[in-house]
């Protein structure tokens, strides 16, 4: 029997939240791909887009990158796992902790801090001499923006394979060996299809961050010349001439190939995790040299160049004791200056975003928890409601323009801070129905019988016994949905009201024409501090 | 608990009912230089004690958001990079006719262009050359000169797709020399030149040295490069270049014209325009001069151009540009 705590109107309620957070959105980008007359929009259809070569160019890029990042990503990420497991490092959770903290700076962060470092005149050519121009030339090229991705998503594809790599039992191996098999032949019969599912997950995985990617292209593609899917989305949008039916067009496209890859992994996502069947192994240092490696490259470098520019006069000039100054901070944090501004208007939507998001992660784990004894609808509300993690930010954006934009519809929230709210609920509600759903399995149905058995209602049995017991989790949610929305990029750059800047775009604006120190004062204040926030975050409560 | 929750609910209502706009707010969409859009907006408020709400971005970006919004329009005043895009803007009726005699006796002969809005000033193209790596300056005096063996991956050039300055180059530039243009454009792009955003974007490159030239850059912001104490210069080649008056203009969806007219008047007094001269824009006004960075504007040819006439194929050049030189 379905506990009763909370009244019938939650399962209406989600239909309606995700109906609007992501349905309507992505119905309303079919119908212009499709019938583009429907929205009065001018311009070409999914026929006409299908006939560009724009498109197919885009698409060869898109997959070129999102499989040479994969590639990349693995090799990285399976050596670093199998480093960690196979000779551990002492003071495991130091390194633990700088192999993970590539993934929390947003990956448009990675790609300017490498382009403050080896672009002509950078950091490199400085340190180096000419001997660096090649390295400048390699990252402006499709492989050096699938580097630059990699570093970012290596962690990911550690800790995915690392598990795998910990579950797997020593005993079939043995007996392999004992029995007469060489080592390649144990290794391509034991061990590789014990980390095979997770090879796979953490593959498809990647490169579905890296076919959704819109920051590294808009950073490095276009000195590249490399036009992927999310960024000729965008261009449709908000480069004239404006073409909503192609930006729409493409966007499905984007969507199709995304789901494409997320619905294997959703399945594949499933397998159960069992606890470590390894023996822990001693701790050595024999690993040192290569974390090392990958901790100068992808954690000291781009941090170590975002904070040197921060606090450089002129980028060109070295570092001498007259080359410093913290005018760029000043600058940031100077009263009624642009970047303090956008600083405080990003502070001020991510803590709406995070506790709007709170509310309705609440009511939608509610209804899926409810329904489970029913489950059909419920599967269907659960697919909706984990569907944003599919979704590219690039296309949700559309979505929302087309949605909120729209003839017909009367409320007056395109063109207001309110409509950077809703895509950044749209993108990080994922997140928070995953804490959500743990908070409310942490009062189990006994709790609940005893409170109604002593005389409460279901709001006091909602306020005084569930509420409370969720609260870890839920302040879990609400941090990292507030740093998530902190950090939003693509949505904020097509979605950003007149007047209205966050520190995502303040950064890019900064970097691509105006002072890069200030744009790089801002990062540290505004992004460094929700990275640490989503570390903590994950450090906290991230295990669940 | 149920305090803490409470209050939770109550501050959630509150930031709600922030978005409420204030009694009078001016929107305005304008092309860069941002910096420039900014401290107009901020001396119009102090003056007025009005709010202005700012979008700054590239023309091609302001253009794209007004025809994104035209269900929706927020705009009040609009400034452009580009004579002929505010011509295609009035081309749609979405203008709301401006142009009153007494500022319009003020302005500076070679700015006063017509149409149904004010220049706010103007700006030229030229080519720029990073010194460190081209010498010989004097053989780049003609817009032709970019083409060979020795600019292969060398040049870049603003998007005309984003850069309203490069747009109007790209439109005076092949309505006079047709398909000789067009195919230098395609000779460009066959030596590896890039068009990697606007203007800002394009420099930079030249700026650091990676590339050496920029076919099609904007005056000012070629004027705080180089201002900065980076090794640039701007030749303007001999065959003329064109003044490209820059428009401010109020849209017909304004809400508050009259507010809207009023930070035009200030953007064109005198106040207004040492701003923009500031800004290394020239200035519309022809008693405030052009910042002393600038060359001797008497010693550059300009070519006149008929902007009405040039913004007539505007739509159809610029496609051109997109399909067969940018490969869109």
């Amino acid at each position: 029997m379905p506990v009763r705590w909370l009244p019938r109107p939650l399962g209406l309620g989600s239909w309606f939240v995700l109906g609007i957070l992501v349905a309507a959105p992505l119905a309303q980008i079919l119908l212009i791909a499709f019938v583009p007359a429907f929205g009065g929009a001018d311009g070409t259809g999914m026929s006409a887009a299908l006939r560009t070569h724009d498109l197919w160019n885009a698409l060869g890029g898109t997959l070129a990158l999102a499989f040479l990042t994969m590639c990349m990503t693995l090799a990285l990420g399976w050596a670093l796992a199998a480093l960690m497991v196979e000779t551990p490092l002492p003071v495991a959770p130091l390194w633990e902790a700088l192999l993970l903290a590539p993934f929390l700076l947003p990956p448009y962060l990675t790609g300017i801090a490498w382009s403050l470092l080896l672009q002509p005149g950078g950091y490199f050519t400085q340190w180096f001499g000419a001997a660096s121009a090649p390295l400048g030339q390699a990252l402006y090229t499709l492989p050096g923006m699938a580097w630059v991705m990699a570093l970012h998503l290596a962690p990911l594809a550690y800790l995915m394979l690392r598990a795998a790599l910990l579950q797997r039992a020593d005993s079939p191996r043995l007996a392999a060996r004992v029995h007469g098999a060489g080592r390649l032949r144990s290794w391509l019969q034991i061990e590789l299809p014990a980390v095979a599912p997770a090879l796979a997950g953490a593959a498809l995985l990647i490169f579905l961050a890296a076919s959704e990617e819109y920051g590294v292209p808009a950073v490095i593609g276009s000195y590249a010349g490399v036009s992927v899917l999310a960024t000729a989305v965008e261009e449709s949008v908000s480069v004239w001439p404006v073409d909503l039916p192609k930006a729409a067009s493409l966007g499905v496209i984007l969507c199709l190939l995304a789901l494409l890859v997320w619905l294997p992994y959703r399945r594949l996502s499933r397998v159960p995790t069992d606890s470590p069947q390894q023996r822990p192994r001693p701790a050595r240092w024999s690993a040192l040299l290569p974390v090392l490696v990958f901790v100068l490259l992808a954690d000291v470098l781009p941090i170590g160049a975002i904070l040197l520019t921060s606090l450089l006069r002129a980028v060109t000039n070295g570092i001498t004791t007259t080359n410093l100054t913290l005018a760029h901070y000043a600058d940031v944090l100077g009263a009624n200056s642009v970047g303090l501004q956008a600083l405080r208007t990003s502070l001020w939507l991510s803590l709406f975003t995070a506790l709007a998001a709170l509310a309705l992660g609440l009511i939608v784990a509610g209804a899926l928890l409810r329904r489970k004894a029913v489950p059909t609808p419920s599967r269907a509300l659960d697919l909706l409601a984990s569907l944003p993690t599919a979704l590219p930010g690039v296309v949700v954006a559309v979505g929302l323009i087309l949605f909120w934009n729209a003839p017909w519809n009367p409320l007056g929230i395109y063109g207001t801070p309110l409509i950077l709210v809703i895509s950044y609920l749209t993108v990080t509600f994922p997140y928070a129905l995953r804490y959500a759903q743990v908070g409310l399995a942490a009062s189990g149905a006994q709790l609940e019988f005893a409170a109604s058995v002593h005389g409460a209602g279901a709001v006091g049995r909602f306020l005084r016994v569930t509420l409370p017991l969720a609260m870890p989790a839920l302040a879990g949610a609400a941090s990292v949905v507030f740093a998530l929305s902190m950090r939003e990029l693509v949505t904020s750059v097509m979605l950003q009201p007149p007047g209205t800047q966050v520190i995502s775009t303040y950064i890019m604006n900064q970097f691509l024409q105006g002072d890069v120190g200030d744009g790089m004062a801002m990062a540290v204040i505004g992004v460094f501090s929700s990275a640490a926030l989503l570390g903590l975050a994950r450090l906290r409560l991230g295990r669940a | 608990m149920y305090k803490r929750f409470l209050m939770l609910i109550v501050s959630l209502a509150a930031t709600l009912a922030l978005p409420v706009q204030a009694a009078q707010t001016l929107v305005v969409y304008s092309s860069g230089p941002a910096s420039l859009a900014r401290a107009l907006a901020r001396n119009f408020e102090q003056q007025t004690g009005a709010k202005v709400e700012l979008y700054a971005a590239s023309t091609g970006k302001v253009m794209a958001r007004l025809a994104a919004e035209k269900n929706h329009p927020r705009a009040d005043v609009v400034i452009l990079a580009n004579w002929t895009a505010g011509l295609a803007l009035a081309e749609q009726k979405e203008v709301y006719p401006f142009h009153p005699a007494d500022i319009a006796k003020r302005l500076r002969p070679a700015l006063d262009t017509q149409g149904p809005f004010l220049p706010i000033g103007g700006d030229t193209v030229s080519i720029v050359v990073n010194t460190k790596k081209v010498n010989d300056l004097q053989s780049l005096d003609d817009w032709f000169a970019l083409e060979g063996k020795a600019w292969h991956g060398e040049v870049t050039m603003p998007n005309p797709l984003l850069s309203g300055t490069a747009s109007d180059f790209v439109l005076a530039f092949t309505a006079r020399y047709g398909d000789r243009a067009w195919n230098y454009f395609k000779a460009l792009k066959a030596e590896g030149t890039i068009w990697p955003g606007p203007n800002a974007a394009a420099l930079r490159p030249v700026e650091l040295g990676a590339r050496s030239a920029m076919l099609s850059a904007v005056g000012h912001t070629s004027l705080k490069a180089k201002h900065k104490g980076n090794s640039l210069a701007l030749v303007f080649p001999k065959s003329g270049t064109v003044l490209i008056p820059r428009p401010i203009l109020i849209m017909r969806s304004s809400h508050d014209k009259a507010l809207a007219e009023r930070f035009v008047r200030y953007s064109l007094s005198e106040q207004g325009q040492k701003l923009v001269s500031s800004a290394l824009l020239i200035p519309a006004v022809s008693a405030v001069q052009p910042a002393s960075i600038w060359p001797d504007l008497s010693s550059v040819k300009f070519i006149n151009a008929d902007w009405q006439k040039l913004a007539a194929h505007r739509t159809q050049v610029l496609e051109r540009f997109r399909r067969d030189i940018l490969g869109q």
